[in-house]
This record gives C-alpha cells, sequence and structure tokens, in this order.
C-alpha cells in the first residue's frame, strides 16, 4: 500500500479538512430556472418532503472514513454495515421515532424511515407544511409548461425538532437535476457525411441538442461508434478480463431519474458482442415509501440516460449484477434516490450520471449528502459522478445562453462533492474530414468544442457558434461550495475560483421554451460575484473520452452514434471499479486518497495507473502535466490502477 | 504601464472639485456581440449624462471567454469633461491594472490585457457642464489586442516629441 497517509491521527487530522460544506455561498441567491408563478399552490396539494436528521458526532465519522483506507489503522478496510452506522453515526431510535411522532402529530404522514437514522419521508398538505414550517409553497409552470411547485422561503424547524432535525428539504418539486450526455448535432453530422457547404441559419438550439443521428447498428470500431469493448481496450481493461476478472460476484449500482426499456440494454450488449452473466434489477427509490411512483421514461425525461449508463457500466462489467435505482426528478426524489441506494448497501460500487450546477444550491440544500456520502464511504462504497457537459462554465448551461448573459465559471453537484469521486471527459484525437475543411486534433485533451470554432465561425458565424455550439465540453473547476480537501492540498496544479464569476443579463432575452432560455431584461442580476480565490475542491479526479466526435453509440429504443457526455464516463468508472472489487475481493472504500496517494507516487512514470492529458482546454481551464481542472489526475490504466488496491 | 497624462488629469480633477456636489451616476449594461467569424466581440456605449456637475458612469460587460484582451475607448459630448477611468470586477472595488488609459478632457482610451472570462465594470469619471450629453464609444474584446504600451525606443521618442511640443507651446506662448 503505497499513499501517503502515515497514522489514523494524520488520516484524521486531514479528514477533518475534507468534505465540510463552505458557507461561501451563504446569503448568496440562486439561480432559478425561469417559471410562471401561478400564485399560492392549493393547500390541500400533498408534497413528500424529506427531513434530514443531524448525524452523530461528524468528526468522528470524517475519521473513521480516513481510517478505513489507511493501512496503519486497526479499522483498515473494515467497512460498517448499515445497521453498523446507524448504531454509530444516525440518531439514536428514540430520538428518529420521537421526530416521527412530532411529525404525525403535526398531521404529516411519515412515508419512511430510512434505516441510517438520518433521513426521514414525510407527506403532508401544502396546509400542514405551511403551518408546520412558517413555508410558503407556490404553483409555477415551467418553460415548457410543465407544473411544479416551489417554495418562496427557507423552512423554519419547529424548536422541538432542532436538537436533532438538520433540515427541512425537497418542499420544490420542480425537475432540475439534467443528464450529462450529449450529441453531435445533426446539422454537423451531415456535414461531416455530405457535401453541404453551410449549417443551417435557422437550426434551433433544441434540434442540436435532440438530434438523433440516424444509423443502422453501427461499425462499434469507428470513432462516434464506439462500443464498450473499445473502451476496455484504451483504458487497458483487458488484461484484468484476460486474467477472469469481470465484474463476477460484486454489485454496481446505477442512480437515475428517469426509467428506460430493459431490451435497449440487451440488445446493446449482444450487438456488441458483450455476454453478461450478472442479473439486472430496477428499484425504485419512491420519496412516498412505495414502489408504484411514476419514475418519467420518455426520451425527453431522460431515459436515453438511464439506457446508456446500464449499457456501459454492465458491458465493461458484464460479470456484475446491475442494480438501477430510479427515484423522480425532485429534490426528494434525489435524497430518497441517494439514501436507498446507500443505505440498501447492495452496491460495492455506484454511479450518477446526473447533476445540478452547485451554484444553483441554495445554503442548505447541500447539507443532507454529506453524511449520505460519507456513509457510502464507511460502507466502503465509491460513489462516481459525471462532472458535467459545459465546459468551465457549468451554470451557463442552466438555461443562461452567453453572452446575452455574462458567463460564470462553475462546476457540477454532486460531482464536486469531496467524497463524490469527479468523471471527467476527453476528446480523443481527430481528424474530421468536413466538407469545408479539415478539424484536427493532434492529441488526446480536455474535452471542449472550442476546437471546432474556427470552422463554425468560418462557415456560419461566431455568433452562431457561441449560440449553438458553446459551452460544450467537460465540467471541470473549482467548487465554492466545498473546501479543498485534503488530498488535494499541496498537489501542483490545484487551482482556488477565479474572481469576478457573476451572471448578469447584458440582452434583455426572451424565454424560448424549446431551448430553456431563460427571460430577462438588461440588468437583471442573476448571481452576485461568487467568492474569489476560494480554496475550493478542484473538480474532476479522472477522465475519459467522453466527446460525441469520438464517442459512442448507444441503443435507446434505436440506434444513435455520436453520443458523448461525462454521463458515459461515470458509468465506465463503476463498471470498472465493479471489475476492481472483483480482482481485490473487498470494497474498494474511499477511492480519494488511494488515487491521489498513487499519483503521487507514480505520477505519470512506468507503471503508473494515470496518464497526463497535457494540451487543450475544458473552455478555460487548461490541461498540464501535472493535476489540473480541465481533466483532473488525467486517464486511466486500469490494469495498473488495479495494484494500487489491496 | 498608464500614461494617462498626469498634468492633465490633475487640472481635470480639480474642475471636477469646482464643479458643484450634483452627481448623476448611473450604471450601463453594455452588450457585446461576436463580430463575424473572427474572435472579436464588440458593443456601443451609448450613455446620457442625466444632470450637470460631476459623474461616476460604471458599464458593465463580460470579459469573453478566448478574448482576453480589452479596449475601453468614449468620446465626451458637448460640455462633458472625462477625468478618469478604472477597469475591475463587477462590484469589486480593487482596480485591474491597465495596459493603456488615455484620458484627456473629450476622450477616453484603455487597454487591458490578459484578462478572463467574467463579469467586469470600466468606471469613468469626470464633469456634466449640462444634463443630456452623452458618452459615445466602444468596448472592444479580442484574443490579441496591441497595447498603446511603448518599446524603449519609442520612449525616447515621444519624450524627445514631448520636447518638441513643450518648446513648440512655449514658443507660441511667447508670441
Amino acid at each position: 500500500m503505497k499513499f501517503s497517509m502515515k497514522s489514523v491521527a494524520l488520516a484524521a487530522s486531514l479528514a477533518l479538512l475534507a468534505g465540510s460544506a463552505s458557507a461561501a455561498l451563504a446569503k448568496r441567491a440562486a439561480p432559478q430556472t425561469l417559471a410562471v408563478d401561478n400564485g399560492l399552490a392549493a393547500s390541500t396539494d400533498t408534497v413528500t418532503i424529506a427531513v434530514s436528521l443531524k448525524v452523530n458526532n461528524l468528526d468522528d465519522l470524517k475519521a473513521f472514513v480516513a481510517s478505513t483506507v489507511d493501512p496503519a489503522s486497526a479499522n483498515y478496510q473494515k467497512f460498517l454495515t448499515p445497521e453498523q452506522f446507524a448504531a454509530r453515526y444516525g440518531q439514536s431510535s428514540a430520538n428518529v421515532l420521537a421526530v416521527k411522532a412530532y411529525l404525525e402529530a403535526n398531521g404529516l404522514t411519515v412515508t419512511q424511515v430510512f434505516s441510517n437514522n438520518l433521513v426521514l419521508m414525510a407527506s403532508g398538505t401544502n396546509a400542514q407544511l405551511s403551518a408546520l414550517f412558517g413555508t410558503t409553497q407556490h404553483s409555477f409552470t415551467s418553460a415548457s409548461g410543465g407544473n411544479f411547485q416551489r417554495v418562496l422561503n427557507q423552512p423554519a424547524i419547529p424548536a422541538y425538532l432542532q436538537g436533532v432535525v438538520a433540515g427541512i428539504h425537497g418542499l420544490s418539486t420542480e425537475p432540475r437535476f439534467r443528464p450529462h450526455n450529449r450529441q453531435i448535432p445533426a446539422e454537423l453530422a451531415v456535414v461531416q457525411s455530405a457535401s453541404k457547404a453551410s449549417l443551417s441559419s435557422t437550426t434551433s438550439r433544441s434540434t442540436l441538442a435532440g438530434a438523433a443521428l440516424p444509423a443502422a447498428t453501427p461499425v462499434f470500431t469507428n470513432p462516434q461508434s464506439y462500443g464498450v469493448k473499445q473502451v476496455a481496450t484504451r483504458y487497458n481493461v483487458d488484461p484484468l478480463y484476460a486474467a477472469g476478472y469481470n465484474g463476477t460476484n460484486t454489485t454496481l449500482g446505477i442512480m437515475t431519474f428517469a426509467g428506460y426499456t430493459a431490451s435497449w440494454a440487451t440488445t446493446y450488449w449482444s450487438a456488441v458482442g458483450v455476454t453478461r452473466t450478472g442479473t439486472v434489477t430496477v428499484i425504485k427509490a419512491c420519496p412516498d415509501g412505495t414502489t408504484t411512483c411514476t419514475i418519467a421514461s420518455t426520451a425527453a425525461a431522460g431515459s436515453g440516460e438511464t439506457a446508456l449508463d446500464v449499457e456501459q457500466s454492465g458491458g465493461l462489467a458484464p460479470g456484475a449484477n446491475l442494480l438501477i435505482y430510479e427515484a423522480p426528478n425532485t429534490d426528494a426524489g434525489a435524497i430518497a434516490l441517494y439514501t436507498k441506494a446507500i443505505t440498501d448497501n447492495k452496491a460495492d460500487t455506484l454511479s450518477i450520471s446526473w447533476g445540478l450546477t452547485e451554484v444553483a444550491y441554495g445554503p442548505t440544500d447541500l447539507a443532507p449528502y454529506d453524511p449520505l456520502f460519507l456513509q457510502a464511504a464507511a460502507q466502503g462504497v465509491p460513489v462516481t459522478a459525471a462532472s458535467a457537459d459545459g465546459g468551465a462554465y457549468d451554470a451557463v448551461g442552466l438555461g443562461y445562453p452567453f453572452p446575452n448573459y455574462s458567463p460564470t465559471l462553475a462546476v457540477d453537484f454532486p460531482a464536486s462533492h469531496p467524497y463524490v469521486v469527479g468523471a471527467g471527459g476527453t476528446t480523443l484525437p481527430l481528424s474530421l474530414n468536413l466538407s469545408a475543411g479539415t478539424v484536427t486534433v493532434p492529441a488526446e485533451r480536455p474535452w471542449g468544442w472550442d476546437y471546432l470554432q474556427g470552422y463554425i465561425s468560418s462557415i456560419q458565424s461566431a455568433a452562431y457558434y457561441y449560440a449553438n455550439y458553446w459551452p460544450v465540453g467537460a465540467g471541470g473547476g473549482v467548487s465554492v461550495q466545498y473546501d479543498l480537501p485534503a488530498y488535494q492540498q499541496g498537489l501542483a496544479g490545484v487551482r482556488t475560483s477565479m474572481p469576478g464569476q457573476a451572471m448578469v443579463c447584458l440582452q434583455t432575452t426572451a424565454a424560448n421554451t424549446s431551448t430553456g432560455t431563460q427571460a430577462c431584461t438588461v440588468g437583471d442580476v442573476v448571481m452576485t460575484p461568487l467568492p474569489a480565490g476560494f480554496a475550493g475542491r478542484n473538480v474532476p479526479d479522472i477522465s475519459m473520452n467522453a466527446d460525441p466526435e469520438t464517442g459512442y453509440a448507444v441503443y435507446s429504443g434505436s440506434w444513435s452514434t455520436g453520443n458523448g457526455g461525462t454521463s458515459f464516463v461515470a458509468p465506465q468508472l463503476n463498471g470498472i471499479f465493479a471489475v476492481l472489487t472483483q480482482k481485490t475481493g473487498h470494497r474498494l472504500g474511499w477511492l480519494h486518497p488511494l488515487l491521489y496517494g498513487a499519483f503521487k507516487t507514480y505520477g505519470y512514470g512506468s507503471g503508473s495507473p494515470f496518464k497526463a492529458v497535457t494540451t487543450g482546454t475544458n473552455l478555460f481551464w487548461p490541461a498540464t502535466n501535472s493535476y489540473n481542472p480541465a481533466t483532473g489526475i488525467g486517464t486511466i490504466d486500469a490494469n495498473n490502477l488495479s495494484s494500487i488496491f489491496h | 504601464m498608464t500614461t494617462t497624462s498626469t498634468r492633465l488629469a490633475c487640472a481635470l480633477a480639480l474642475t471636477a472639485g469646482l464643479a458643484g456636489a450634483a452627481h448623476a451616476d448611473s450604471t450601463t449594461y453594455v452588450f457585446l456581440s461576436p463580430v463575424g467569424a473572427t474572435t472579436t466581440f464588440s458593443g456601443a456605449i451609448n450613455d446620457v449624462i442625466a444632470a450637470a456637475g460631476s459623474f461616476t458612469e460604471t458599464f458593465v460587460t463580460f470579459g469573453a471567454p478566448a478574448a482576453s484582451d480589452m479596449t475601453f475607448t468614449a468620446a465626451a459630448g458637448t460640455g462633458i469633461t472625462f477625468t478618469g477611468i478604472t477597469l475591475s470586477y463587477w462590484l469589486d472595488t480593487t482596480t485591474l491594472p491597465l495596459n493603456s488609459a488615455t484620458v484627456t478632457g473629450t476622450s477616453i482610451n484603455a487597454t487591458a490585457l490578459d484578462q478572463i472570462s467574467g463579469t467586469y465594470q470600466w468606471v469613468v469619471t469626470g464633469v456634466a457642464a449640462t444634463a443630456g450629453a452623452s458618452i459615445t464609444g466602444t468596448i472592444l474584446e479580442d484574443t490579441n489586442i496591441a497595447a498603446a504600451v511603448p518599446e524603449p525606443g519609442t520612449w525616447a521618442l515621444m519624450l524627445g516629441g514631448m520636447g518638441l511640443m513643450a518648446l513648440t507651446v512655449g514658443r507660441r506662448r511667447r508670441l
């Protein structure tokens, strides 16, 4: 074991520095998507909320997690069961029952008490919730026509509960989590495949984003159509397969906000030539505690995301059992999703390819996730998340297009959480022979479509490029929600947050329901300046190919090619981690100290699990021959990576 | 490198101090458009001074991605006298160094190189003799804008030229 932590005491002291939500965003308004306020929501409408309870000795929990990956510790690789976790770090059963009784005495129905003794779900009418928490609940209609409710003020925790309850969450029912996948715009695909000399000036962004490329059964060895076998070869998983490791006797979990059709994945695996022996099970994580809640399964709701997550992870770990945790795309749904997937403790490794720019979270929104990700780590379960697809400008994709709005550097949650592995993206070397010229990427670089800027601008205009192709790239940067964790401290290339990061409306903009563009009047302030020079968690941690131009085939009812996004990287890593779990013979545990420790030991030298990405940017942060916020440590060599686990 | 004429600035500042207490400070948001197929962003300034007296006008705009150099040029309408210009991040009181800034009573030409994308504010100070006069101009950004930073040899020529100008002015005064 070669990572650098020498003692439990050191590990504990370092761990205390990691994972604490920063106060950097306190009192700053979080940008919210445009929606028409229909006024007070009906008092009789029922909303399911999440009640998070205070962790019993958070500092001790962090120290314990660190000690589980410290070979000098008596706790080394002694991961907790959910019951042990609840007993040590959850609230007492008596306290949980008291909270439950209090909620019920005030008219709420407690629908679930998770066994970690840290989260309860409860339903009540708006009248009951308002009376209990002093909230005002309004009904909204989104730009796309959907109806949801949003709470206008922070819920107040009743005095009786304040010693035990950490927060009230989920009063807003807006579906705000986004799948982090992208596709080559159809118009560009036409230029690539035919003789069309110019892009359509009338093609809307929605068409670009939602275009499905015509494709028969793809040729999986071709860029834009790569299959999982090509991924395994590129990132050196093949030696592990050859040694008999394919994830057998492990379980990987996919967390998602959209349903899908099971036959899509089996069609994919059959076509790419993967014979799976593991099982596939769908588990609903319904906030109301039932198994009958509605999980949207349309393409618009993100069924393709679920499909690709399952296809990629299951394809790379054909022996692993798959658990697909599905929840409604709401705040309460998210807490139910993570809590169930982690507290079930069935999955040895978890991933999610959905997220939201971390600056869209209010000051108390993120609090319930700290104990959940720590719980996963304490149980030995790595959680991996896509770092998003807006390059360094994660907030711009929320519906605030540049240049109408000033651009803002931001990163995505949960990838920005210090206990979640942030999965970034690269572009493989490519040469696109387009009708009006050639676009070449000579070496692997951070995924960022700035390499298309010259071509798009020359045949259309710079304005067209910015309106339709920017920002597209691998998410990465500096968190302003989470302090710099110990494992990144002192690491060359780690950066602090940039100054001048705010968002103001500079040109009056009409709402566009098809693009999700937020309406504004000149001078409207979306975000006051984010903290400058903030020593925050740097994202991502590691990267793999995510560019649609060098991307993948997906089957989601029909074949499509030219797919990409860091959405692919998270489940790919999930599958690889399942293979590594089988080889290691036990759960991998909290990965960050292991990854960064290995990087400090090996660098990019012989036998290193990492390969440097040294050219290009993710639209802002440059790749360097060290850690960098464009690609993290770099790409991986899975076979070498397996050697750091013992 | 700031090449503001110190003597002129002092004179203008004195003028500003004498101009009375009226203030008509305002904030203008300047939208920059991508220009053609280039990496240039450009936006026009047209700001009306609402009241006579000294003013502090703030022009909020962005630093464009991949367009790290900025210029701010402005011309004074009738009765307006410029006294200074600064650049800072929006709502930040710490000014950023300018690579060049020439402020005459009737014009401003300032350049800031190697800036990052973000939200900025150019702050222009001056005095308006009457209400209703305008400040017009342009904010320009690109990947590589040559700053008006003279080379050492140019400095010698400039100093020589300024000496000649001084002599000329002196001679004229003597006339």
